[in-house]
């Protein structure tokens, strides 16, 4: 067995390199489509902007320009691009630096990037030479090798314990990098500030309905799929924009059978959830043009609707600038709010519906001027509880044993009663007060320093 | 030790019987205690009125001894500590079925209800007392937990009988209140205070005339825990007491403030709105007091009668929505942006 395996590598290895690609591809039937169909150069791109295009060249010549003199500002060292996922990011990146002659340097979200991975593995790119114009033979191809991009995908997902420090180690490469980097992300997020700050940032938008048919079409007909149009819309249609999710929809179909019908596409419920976070979900509504855009997106955040009206109204008088059309929002988020309570006190859940579409649509259309431009900071709903400070807790506590009142109300009452009326008597009833407190109350002197 | 240096702990009633102004309410309370089995309870009205007070001298009336091992006080706007937040890790479970969408799930009790209710109520009383007596105070601070509450409610009502103490009423969801045997409390009349606070006067040394007490009277709402506290705040200056000294420092007195609020939405200066709305609800107001008082102002701003006429309407058709609403804040502010944008029209 091993012999024959053996020999059929060799007379493959024989054949000339493009040859085996496309040998491998039809033999290897398991390769997700989203894979094969991965465009290699800027020409099989369908329906991506080419003015995002015409910037991400610009950005590289720029680069290879300037480089040598040592005249790059920051912000030209690197750029950001931002959208949704499946718009086609990665593979931009791929198929340009495919038809300039670049190779990648890719980190994803697998990779862990802490600092001293990060470092580890983009040592070698603030250095000028590739390793592989060393190994490989000075073809005509392999002199194009010469230059590197560094992409840096999912730059949002950089969180948390496992990836300490990488944020600042990634500040640190862009300001001293010696080859351009890229980096891709899906949401604005408040905590990267200081490295968009220093990025150019590229917004790509999602793929239109007619591009993503076009797409499917061309893999259909390589595939030998007897497809219909309306099929081919309806998986379109649910994808909402993500060309990812749609192509892999088309294999979960095929599979099995070639021939696909209406029924299997209503069998399988592919419509996927776009979740808005709750930090633009106020953003988001007011560019919907239709009451049941905006109540979908108001139903499809992730957060509990108990506080959905609660969130909307905190952070509106940031969107409406006009008095008139503020009250109009308030009013329906009132009648929301009465809704929502009736709902809890009485059970009837039948009266949901209704309150999604007061507090989206409700809101959104009773407001004829909003102000969405520009970035908007978020205001959390004011919670009921309060947080005790651990100088003040011990004292707290006790108070809380004489008084019978709630911690709140301690905090609020009678603290600044006791603070005022300390402040208030002379110099030498002061002490004598005091003493019959500790006294009295059983408290060390020490916590009622703060009262002084 | 008794304590007397704060006049507030030092005048706080130690006997069910020392409660003043509230006769009708503590009879019953009494009834009930003499037929020896009492329903749930719930004690409804504004910050201030001695609701909490009440309901711990009712407990140790009715436990006597053993008051100190079967009755405990929980507040529930009191935030959660470490050592609780643990106890709610600990009494969570992962499922055991492996089919279906609650499989390998991890269930929690609502944090709340595990930490400080549920280990109390398990366990059965100590001693000859038939049942326990837990007190919860800010009920309404509760919110989405309230459901999980009253099905404790029911499954340990043999062990264990619950006084629930609240000041916004429309919070509440129906199935408790349906549950509990409702007492409501209002502000006391002016002649048992009149009698209270005199005496509290003489024992102080201090001096104060009838006219002067009713403005006290209503300056801190009847509220008597308010009232020693200005009173001690002022005899450190003066042992006499007047009008004037009593505006120095009064500070919770809902009419001034409402005062201010009043011209602030005649000018339609919204900082200064937002300002004294925070005010007045830290003051601990349902929204009916303030607008009632609003209502009061209306009269007397410079307006035609027939402006005053569509504002009263309109306060009553917004009170009414108000009511039916659980977010006080956000009911306030539609009521206040609404008389605004119709001044302005």
């Amino acid at each position: 067995m091993s012999k024959k395996s053996s020999k059929q590598k060799i007379t493959k290895s024989s054949k000339s390199p493009k040859e085996d690609i496309s040998f491998s591809q039809k033999e290897k039937p398991n390769i997700p489509w989203i894979e094969k169909y991965r465009p290699k150069s800027i020409k099989e791109m369908i329906g991506f902007e080419s003015s995002i295009i015409t910037k991400i060249k610009n950005f590289l010549e720029n680069f290879e320009n300037k480089i040598m003199s040592g005249k790059l500002s920051t912000k030209e060292r690197a750029i950001l691009l931002e959208g949704p996922p499946g718009v086609g990011k990665t593979t931009i990146v791929y198929a340009i630096a495919n038809d300039l002659g670049y190779s990648v340097v890719e980190l994803n979200a697998s990779d862990t990037r802490t600092e001293e991975a990060i470092n580890k593995k983009l040592k070698e790119c603030t250095e000028n030479t590739n390793i592989l114009s060393f190994i490989l033979p000075a073809t005509s191809e392999s002199v194009k090798l010469k230059r590197k991009i560094i992409f840096i995908d999912e730059v949002d997902g950089i969180s948390g314990q496992s990836d300490r420090g990488g944020l600042s180690a990634l500040l640190k490469i862009i300001k001293t990098t010696k080859n351009p980097i890229i980096l891709a992300a899906n949401f604005y997020d408040t905590k990267f500030k200081t490295l968009y700050d220093n990025v150019e940032k590229i917004q790509c938008h999602s793929l239109k309905k007619p591009s993503i048919i076009k797409i499917l079409k061309n893999i259909a007909i390589n595939e030998n799929l007897n497809l219909e149009e309306t099929v081919l819309n309806l998986i379109a249609e649910n994808s909402s924009g993500d060309v990812r999710s749609a192509i892999n929809d088309l294999q979960a179909l095929a599979q099995g059978s070639l021939t696909v019908e209406d029924i299997d596409v209503n069998k399988i419920n592919m419509s996927r959830d776009i979740e808005i976070k709750m930090y633009n979900l106020v953003q988001e509504m007011f560019k919907q043009k239709s009451l049941i855009e905006a109540r979908e997106i108001a139903s499809n955040t992730d957060l509990d609707y108990n506080i959905l009206h609660k969130v909307i109204y905190s952070n509106l008088s940031l969107y409406v600038p006009d008095i008139f059309d503020y009250t109009e929002a308030l009013k329906n988020l009132s009648e929301a709010d009465k809704l929502i309570t009736n709902i809890n006190r009485k059970m009837d859940f039948s009266l949901l519906p209704y309150f999604f579409d007061l507090v989206s649509g409700g809101v959104v259309f009773s407001v004829k001027k909003p102000n969405i431009l520009g970035f908007k900071k978020f205001i959390f709903p004011t919670l009921k509880n309060i947080r005790i400070s651990l100088i003040e807790q011990p004292l707290v506590e006790i108070l809380q044993k004489y008084y019978n009142k709630s911690k709140t109300q301690i905090i609020y009452d009678v603290l600044p009663f006791l603070k005022l009326y300390i402040k208030s008597l002379p110099s030498d009833k002061k002490e004598i007060f005091i003493n019959e407190m500790v006294n009295e109350l059983n408290i060390e002197k020490e916590d009622i320093q703060i009262l002084l | 030790m008794e304590v007397k240096s704060i006049w507030e702990l030092k005048y706080k009633p130690k006997n069910i019987k020392e409660i003043i102004g509230r006769d009708d309410l503590i009879n019953n309370l009494i009834k009930l205690k003499d037929n020896g089995n009492i329903p749930h309870l719930m004690f409804i009205g504004p910050k201030g009125y001695g609701k909490l007070n009440c309901a711990i001298l009712f407990a140790k009336e009715l436990l006597g001894d053993s008051f100190i091992s079967n009755c405990k006080v929980v507040h529930a706007s009191d935030p959660l500590t470490v050592e609780e937040r643990a106890i709610v890790k600990q009494e969570s479970y992962v499922s055991t079925k492996k089919i279906g969408s609650m499989a390998g799930k991890q269930f929690t009790w609502p944090a709340f209800l595990a930490s400080r209710i549920k280990p109390f109520v398990e366990i059965k009383p100590i001693g000859e007392f038939p049942y326990k007596i837990l007190i919860v105070n800010d009920f309404h601070t509760l919110e989405s937990e309230q459901d999980g509450f009253r099905r404790l409610m029911e499954k340990y009502s043999e062990i264990c009988r619950m006084i629930l103490i609240t000041n916004q009423i429309s919070s509440i969801i129906d199935p408790i209140l349906s549950r509990c045997m409702l007492f409501f409390f209002n502000q006391i009349d002016f002649n048992s205070y009149k009698n209270f606070i005199s005496n509290v006067i003489k024992n102080e040394n201090l001096k104060i005339s009838d006219n002067d007490l009713y403005f006290l009277y209503i300056s801190t709402n009847g509220k008597i825990g308010e009232t020693l506290n200005l009173l001690q705040q002022i005899s450190t200056k003066t042992s006499n007491i007047t009008t004037d000294s009593i505006h120095e420092y009064v500070r919770g007195s809902i009419k001034l403030e409402i005062k201010v609020l009043t011209k602030a939405i005649l000018l339609g200066d919204l900082n200064l709105i937002s300002t004294k709305l925070k005010i007045i609800q830290s003051y601990g107001y349902d929204i009916s007091t303030i607008l009632s008082e609003i209502c009061n102002e209306i009269f007397n701003l410079p307006l035609n009668k027939y402006q005053k006429a569509t504002l009263i309407n309109l306060l009553g058709d917004l009170d009414y929505q108000a009511l039916n609403g659980s977010d006080e804040e956000l009911q306030l502010n539609n009521i206040i942006y609404q008389i605004i944008s119709l001044m302005k029209k």
